[in-house]
């Protein structure tokens, strides 16, 4: 069979892209499961990484002749060899038989130095070199424990993990835990960093990169406890201090988290989300004016945001000013696809509580002129006496005998009101 | 002894917003009313019927219909059928549910990103309608809801099953009470009202929905406002930090 079909690539003297497909063709003959299958791919990629390196000296290969992985450069026209011969040469595929303890620390090493230091591991082209540079026993061992090394080293930047994909299929790796988040750079910018400045900035990604675990495992106590190691080594990075804010928030810690927040919004003053939580922070505390301001903050920058006109709604019904709540409760519903529970409650509550107030204005007003009108004190109040006397009792007293039961009923009205004032009496006596 | 029984209405109380809800505890304080001026006058214990939270019905056609209702709701709900399948449902909620577990991931998970990595996050899931819809309830609530997430959700769950439980003949009233005592501190250490406790178990059942639509919206909205708002209900006559050991 050509070598290069069973390779599933077209001629090559890619040297890369040889090593690629038989990782990848690798994948699907275990030495152990189909051991001739193994053997075929394993010549097929002999001969063609040997076809490739003679052909970049100008030499053409006609005879397969079986190379070490250790001595790549050496090529023998005149020595053939067999299928059968080689099978008992060949170790059944086991990375910790064909590649050394020496020499797989040596190459983890590598690895770890370039991934080490901050600026060199977010540059694409220093990682391109480093593959370029790896023989076939350390590409095949990366290829088998990519998703290992990188689930524990992951703090790259998305163009980087694409790369890696590209050499690895990361992606595709079930094992691998990152995938998703890949992506969206794990939210942790590095756009803060500057390399003039003499700060170990691998220790601080390190224990920022540690809090993010934390975090999302739920470990709010740890998230504080990271964040505050990485802000021992830098200051500077609005992140930390967000991450921070939220640990301590959930950890119902409103004072620190409120700190927090505070100090990420004086590298950034314009992020939404630490100036909503700064503000939720505060209506817990019941800080409402303060709270206030913040939700007013992000609505300036964005008017139609959902959680500042909750957030403002809330300030609003608990300082009972309903007119304003109703008025933020009417945009938030404009905007929003669903409803909210807890607008919902409250809309309900001030409905009760607009009624209340307005009864109880409606009774403070008829007391202070009920009040006014008959303490006789003013010449306005002797005034309306006069008027009332004149003008309103002599038509109710016409209803009461002109209308049929109007007596009955006032008689009813009078019995009633003076039991009550005796009852009164009674229990004051 | 008045306090005794308001410590056990507290308790079973943590089911009014599970998804059974409160239509019966309600129904039993009209039966029993003036229910509050008769309990704190120490003139109303606590029944079976008011731990069941099943009132007993006049006739043994509508008792017959009661009980074929409630066997149906705890098959569908709950998928229980007989004793076995109501304990395992009951250790499934009573140890933390799948879904709260999901919940809880996913919200720290969208929670640790700043908001334009957030947005892009859930929006990569449009096409997934369902993880979509999940990913939106959490960053609708994450900021109201403390770090318990929707644990409400599997103890107004639990507490609810229980009382069905008992009502079915499943769990004895002994047995009862080994279950609402450490469900109930379990409440009072992770919420701090009963408003708040009411929020996470309405939003943990908005979470359990396939589809939030907004009849299953407007659903769950009253079932949330009923249980705070109502003169009669449970949690506006006692105290959330009533002392309950």
């Amino acid at each position: 069979m050509d070598i290069w079909a069973l390779l599933g690539i077209e001629k090559t003297v890619d040297t890369k892209v040889i090593k690629r497909a038989y990782a990848k063709v690798l994948k699907n003959y275990h030495p152990e499961d189909d051991p001739e299958g193994f053997m075929r791919v394993r010549e097929a990629y002999e001969k063609a990484l040997g076809q490739a390196k003679a052909a970049s000296k100008g030499v053409n290969f006609l005879v397969f002749d079986p190379i070490s992985f250790e001595d790549t450069n050496k090529c023998n026209s005149e020595n053939v060899s067999t299928p059968k011969d080689t099978i008992d040469s060949i170790h059944i595929r086991n990375n910790e038989e064909k590649f050394p303890t020496k020499s797989k620390e040596q190459f983890l090493e590598r690895i770890e130095l370039l991934y080490n230091d901050i600026f060199k591991r977010r540059d694409i082209t220093c990682w391109q070199d480093l593959f370029t540079e790896l023989t076939v026993d350390e590409y095949l061992y990366l290829d088998e424990h990519a998703w290992d090394f990188f689930n524990t080293n992951c703090s790259l930047p998305y163009d980087v993990w694409k790369l890696i994909d590209s050499e690895f299929s990361i992606f595709e790796d079930t094992r691998f835990r990152w995938t998703k988040l890949v992506q969206f750079d794990f939210g942790l910018s590095f756009d803060c960093f500057d390399q003039e400045l003499d700060v170990d900035y691998s220790s601080y990604a390190k224990n920022r990169f540690f809090a993010f675990e934390c975090f999302i495992r739920g470990d709010y106590k740890s998230t504080v406890q990271y964040a505050k190691e990485a802000e021992k080594i830098f200051d500077k990075d609005y992140m930390i201090y967000r991450l921070k804010g939220i640990a301590l928030y959930f950890l119902r810690n409103y004072t620190e988290a409120i700190e927090a927040f505070s100090n990420a919004l004086l590298l950034n003053s314009n992020d939404l989300d630490i100036l909503l939580y700064r503000g939720y922070s505060w209506l817990k505390k019941s800080e409402y004016e303060k709270a206030s301001m913040d939700f007013y903050t992000v609505l300036k920058i964005d008017m139609d945001n959902l959680d500042g006109l909750k957030g403002i709604t809330m300030c609003m019904n608990a300082k009972k000013k309903y007119r304003s709540a109703d008025k933020f409760y009417a945009h938030f519903n404009k905007n929003s696809p669903r409803g909210d529970l807890q607008i919902g409650i409250l809309l309900d509550q001030n409905e009760k509580n607009k009624f209340l107030k307005k009864a109880k204005k409606i009774i403070n007003t008829v007391k202070v002129v009920k009040h006014k009108i008959f303490s006789g004190e003013t010449a306005g109040s002797y005034m309306f006496l006069f008027l009332f006397y004149i003008l309103v009792l002599p038509p109710i007293i016409f209803f009461i005998f002109a209308l049929p039961n109007a007596f009955n009923i006032v008689v009813i009205l009078i019995i009633v009101y003076l039991l009550m004032k005796f009852f009164k009496y009674i229990r004051n006596n | 002894m008045t306090n005794e029984v308001i410590t056990q209405l507290w308790k079973i109380s943590l089911s009014m917003t599970s998804v059974w809800g409160a239509e019966k505890d309600f129904e039993l304080m009209e039966k029993f009313q003036p229910f509050w001026k008769k309990l704190h006058s120490g003139n109303l214990m606590i029944t079976k019927e008011i731990l069941q939270g099943v009132p007993q019905s006049s006739g043994s056609f509508f008792e017959q219909q009661q009980n074929l209702r409630i066997k149906t709701f705890l098959r569908d709900a709950f998928y229980i059928n007989d004793e076995d399948s109501f304990r395992k449902c009951l250790t499934h909620f009573f140890n933390g549910s799948n879904l709260k577990r999901s919940f809880e991931d996913k919200r720290n998970l969208i929670v640790s990103f700043p908001q334009k990595e957030r947005i892009s996050y859930i929006n990569s899931f449009a096409q997934q309608r369902e993880e979509h819809g999940k990913l939106s309830i959490i960053n609708q609530y994450c900021k109201a809801l403390p770090s318990a997430g929707i644990m409400a959700y599997d103890i107004s769950n639990c507490v609810s099953i229980c009382r069905l439980g008992l009502y079915q003949g499943y769990l004895k009233e002994s047995e009862l009470v080994k279950y609402l005592d450490p469900l109930a501190l379990r409440a009072q250490e992770n919420y701090s009202s009963f408003e708040e406790f009411g929020l996470s178990s309405t939003v943990g059942l908005l979470y359990s929905m396939d589809k939030v639509n907004e009849n299953a919206y407007n659903y769950c909205m009253e079932k949330l406002n009923m249980a705070l708002t109502h003169p009669q209900s449970y949690w506006n006559n006692i105290d959330w930090n009533l002392k309950l050991s």
